[in-house]
């Protein structure tokens, strides 16, 4: 009997843990290279929001596009079920709801902007950003698990898909009050 | 004595600090004090000021400053987010914004308004009090708050300090302030760029250096104190130690009946009225000095009415601080009396050793030109002396930076703030189209959001509900607004509207007054302040606390000191005739002796010597009522004179080191009454022997 503890410590203790190291700046500059010279990136998107205090979910979609060069210009567009568009372009972050292109009206709540342009850090996936505000781990070969070093942070954790071509898939933000945001990315184009 | 009494309260009994407030209202009389307190939860009174050099830092820094010093629940006001943080505020508002809107004109319009909530709820910086949207999707919280920030924001050109005006729900003598300060002291003492102000950071400075002042007070009164009580023993004079417990009885009382009125004191009332208290010491001093004698208790009798007639008509006072005074001084001195006259009575104390002091006859002539120059001199300074009665003097982090004041709405050119309180929602409304006609910007949450969510609007959504009662039903029974804008829907059901006649009871929200409510003014030029003064003169400005009050009580001040003169004259004259003027010996050298140091230090005479002069009129008037009564036979004078000195020995014992403190209105205290009573002790042993040998009735 007392070998059996034994052994099923042994085994306890030297078991793989499930969860990976953190990677390093490099490392995840390296995962990332691909994207590394990009100029434009865009991608449809799908979202659920699931709400944990209603048991119910807000499902939103739209398309998104971020412009490297020759300026840096981040675009969120919601499409359905209304129009909504937030942008960041020289770390400004303004806000429309209508299709006028002058209803732009600049957010200046710290918090928001900070939250905001860590959300556009992962789908710009600036590696030097990500790694400065986030631990990240490999979960699997094409899942990325960003955990915030900030504890002011909403959000509890990140899980990032790519495929195979590194690209983001899919995106899951766990807030801490345990809801949760789902992200789908489809018909991604890159442009080099 | 009065010093032994002080320290021991400070020292040993601080749970009775419980008991007391510091709050600066008490110099406010009741109708301005109502207004500064506008609500229970949040009185206007609680803005605080961060001030920024943005030649440093800019906006968001501040911001970021800001917030991680205060969480987030406790900023009623946050300049830095577009949301305040009450969330029974932001309910109510939103209840009114929504019927204080036309209902949709189309069921397209209505889901398309549920569709960019919807949207907005989706992100994921919608959290907290956002989801307030889904009680109330139609509610436009964005216009409301953009409106709510405007008001505040500095309109002026960019200039080098920004001000960012924030609300608070704590008191600024609250446990939460202290907290809050001190980290703000520890963590940003060497952040120049940013500068604090406030009725907080006021409180709390003022406070913090009260205590280390007060402790170092009480310590070496305390020391003084054990030495005056050894010497008593060591003298057998023991007997005078019998008057401690007859001087904490006097001030217990005293305490329970101000709090027993007011239900609360104030801080500075403690202070001053055991100064007060403590005058009674004169009468037992006296009594057993002169051995208790028939005629000494007919001079105490007459002392302390005196005092009492004077003290008696500062409850008439304007401001509630020297009322509560003389309620504290008036309970006080009557017990203390009354149980000196029944100790003298009823006990068979011996009349130990009497304390005699020699009597030195100055040659009159010298007497003379002393008493003259001096008196002249100090009558010739009377140009030259400050008044000074500001309340701003009393505190140690008075800032004279005008950007201060300006965000502070107290700057008499720029952003001046008044307030106004209707009593009901229609004439408020009036107050508001009023000041829109004016072009003068004007701040009412109710009446933003609509506030008189009035019979007509209610009946104009009763129509649109059950008119499209059946759509309404559809909608509210499809995924997703079913989960999510279920409140909304039971809202503006139309069986819930029939039931419905107002929702005006809703409005008893951040800015009312019982039944009033309040809305605030922006005056930014002359021509506004006079239009507003015109036709809503009971619009109260915060200068009026920082100019206009101070003024005021500069003028009763005058107006009660004198009366308190001429009705102890009147008084005096019945029972000391030919001889009234003498008593006033020892006054005029108090007065004489403030104004010296006034002259010699260039110190403004504060509202502060104001209330010491008052303790000083007590003390001085009892050494004149028992000198006059004596004036003519040398030994008994000796025996008044031990007792003055005993009495003065033991004030300046207890004032004296108050000089050396670090705060104002302490020092000021302390200044005013050891200049005072050196004064009437000079004036009293020079001019009071002199009179004795002239006409040598021993």
């Amino acid at each position: 009997m007392r070998h059996i503890i034994y052994f099923t410590v042994l085994l306890l203790v030297a078991a793989p843990s499930p969860k990976g190291p953190f990677l390093s700046e490099s490392q995840l500059s390296q995962q990332l290279a691909h994207l590394n010279d990009l100029k434009k990136l865009s991608a449809d998107f799908s979202q659920v929001r699931n709400v944990k205090e209603w048991g119910t979910a807000i499902k939103t979609s739209g398309h998104f596009e971020v412009i490297n060069k020759p300026e840096k210009r981040i675009v969120w567009k919601i499409t359905a079920p209304s129009y909504t568009a937030i942008k960041m372009e020289n770390h400004q972050l303004s806000i429309k709801t209508s299709t006028d292109s002058t209803a732009w009206q600049s957010m200046d709540n710290p918090k928001v902007v900070a939250q905001m342009q860590n959300i556009f850090a992962w789908l710009s996936m600036d590696s030097k950003i990500i790694a400065n505000d986030f631990n990240v781990r490999k979960m699997a070969p094409q899942t990325l698990q960003l955990i915030p070093k900030s504890k002011e942070s909403i959000f509890q954790k990140i899980n990032v898909h790519l495929n195979s071509e590194g690209q983001v898939t899919k995106l899951k933000l766990v807030e801490k009050s345990q809801d949760s945001i789902d992200i789908q990315f489809s018909n991604t184009n890159i442009v080099k | 004595m009065r010093s032994l009494a002080l320290s021991f309260l400070i020292l040993l009994t601080p749970n009775l600090w419980a008991g007391v407030e510091s709050s600066p209202d008490i110099f406010l009389p009741p109708q301005q004090k109502q207004l500064v307190r506008a609500s229970q939860n949040a009185p206007i009174s609680w803005w605080n000021f961060l001030l920024y050099d943005s030649t440093k830092i800019d906006r968001s820094q501040a911001c970021q400053s800001l917030q991680s010093s205060i969480p987030n629940q406790s900023l009623l006001y946050n300049p830095c987010q577009p949301i305040p943080l009450s969330k029974k505020w932001l309910h109510e508002l939103a209840l009114l914004q929504t019927f204080s809107n036309p209902p949709p004109q189309s069921m397209t319009a209505l889901k398309a308004s549920l569709d960019r909530t919807l949207v907005s709820l989706s992100l994921p910086i919608a959290s907290g009090s956002l989801n307030l949207l889904r009680h109330y999707p139609l509610a436009d919280f964005n216009k409301l708050f953009k409106r709510f920030n405007e008001f505040f924001a500095s309109q002026q050109t960019p200039a080098r300090f920004q001000v960012l005006p924030f609300l608070v729900d704590f008191a600024p003598e609250s446990h939460e302030s202290q907290r809050w300060v001190k980290d703000i002291q520890e963590t940003q003492s060497s952040a120049t760029a940013i500068h604090w102000a406030g009725p907080h950071i006021g409180a709390q400075v003022n406070k913090m250096q009260v205590m280390k002042d007060l402790k170092g007070v009480a310590l070496f009164g305390t020391v003084l104190v054990l030495v005056l009580i050894g010497f008593l023993i060591a003298t057998r004079r023991g007997v005078f130690l019998a008057l401690v417990p007859v001087l904490g009885i006097a001030i217990a009382t005293a305490y329970v009946t101000v709090h027993w009125v007011w239900g609360s004191i104030h801080g500075l009332t403690l202070a001053f009225g055991s100064g007060l208290v403590g005058i009674s010491m004169d009468y037992a001093f006296h009594g057993w000095n002169q051995s208790f004698d028939k005629k000494t208790w007919k001079t105490n009798t007459i002392s302390f009415a005196t005092t009492f007639l004077s003290f008696g008509l500062l409850l008439f006072f304007t401001a509630p601080l020297i009322r509560q005074i003389s309620l504290f001084a008036l309970s006080g001195l009557s017990v203390s009396f009354l149980l000196c006259f029944i100790i003298s009575k009823f006990s068979s104390l011996p009349s130990e050793r009497p304390i005699l002091l020699p009597l030195f006859k100055t040659p009159r002539n010298v007497a003379i030109v002393l008493i003259g120059l001096l008196t002249i001199v100090a009558l010739l300074s009377l140009p030259k002396q400050r008044l000074d009665f500001s309340l701003q003097r009393m505190d140690l982090t008075q800032d004279q930076k005008p950007e201060v004041l300006q965000g502070a709405g107290i700057d008499k050119t720029k952003n001046q703030l008044g307030f106004l309180l209707a009593s009901d929602l229609k004439q408020q409304s009036q107050i508001v189209d009023w000041a829109h006609s004016q072009s003068i910007p004007i701040l009412n949450p109710t009446v933003i959001t609509g506030g008189n969510a009035s019979s007509r609007s209610l009946q104009i959504w009763r129509q649109w509900a059950c008119d499209h009662q059946n759509e309404i039903k559809v909608l509210a029974q499809t995924p997703p607004y079913r989960d999510i804008f279920k409140d909304f829907f039971e809202t503006v059901s139309c069986q819930k509207l029939r039931k419905t006649s107002k929702v005006t009871g809703q409005t008893q929200s951040m800015f009312s007054v019982g039944e009033s409510i309040l809305s605030i003014f922006k005056v930014s030029d002359a021509k506004q302040l006079a239009a507003i003064k015109k036709d809503y003169p009971k619009t109260f400005f915060l200068t009026q606390l920082t100019e206009d009050f101070p003024r005021v009580l500069k003028h009763q001040s005058m107006f009660f000191l004198i009366s308190c003169f001429t009705l102890s004259f009147l008084f005096l004259i019945v029972f000391f005739r030919s001889r009234s003027l003498l008593v006033y010996v020892p006054v005029l050298g108090a007065l004489v002796g403030i104004l010296w140091v006034g002259l010699l230090l260039g110190r403004p005479l504060s509202f502060i010597s104001f209330v010491s002069l008052i303790i000083l009129l007590g003390l001085t008037l009892d050494y004149g009522v028992f000198c006059t009564t004596y004036v003519f036979k040398a030994e008994k004078l000796k025996k008044v004179f031990g007792s003055i000195f005993l009495s003065a020995l033991t004030s300046l014992a207890g004032f004296a080191p108050l000089a050396f403190c670090g705060h104002p209105v302490l020092a000021d205290l302390g200044l005013t009454i050891v200049s005072g009573l050196t004064g009437a002790l000079v004036f009293t042993y020079i001019i009071y022997p002199n009179l004795t040998s002239a006409t040598d009735h021993v």
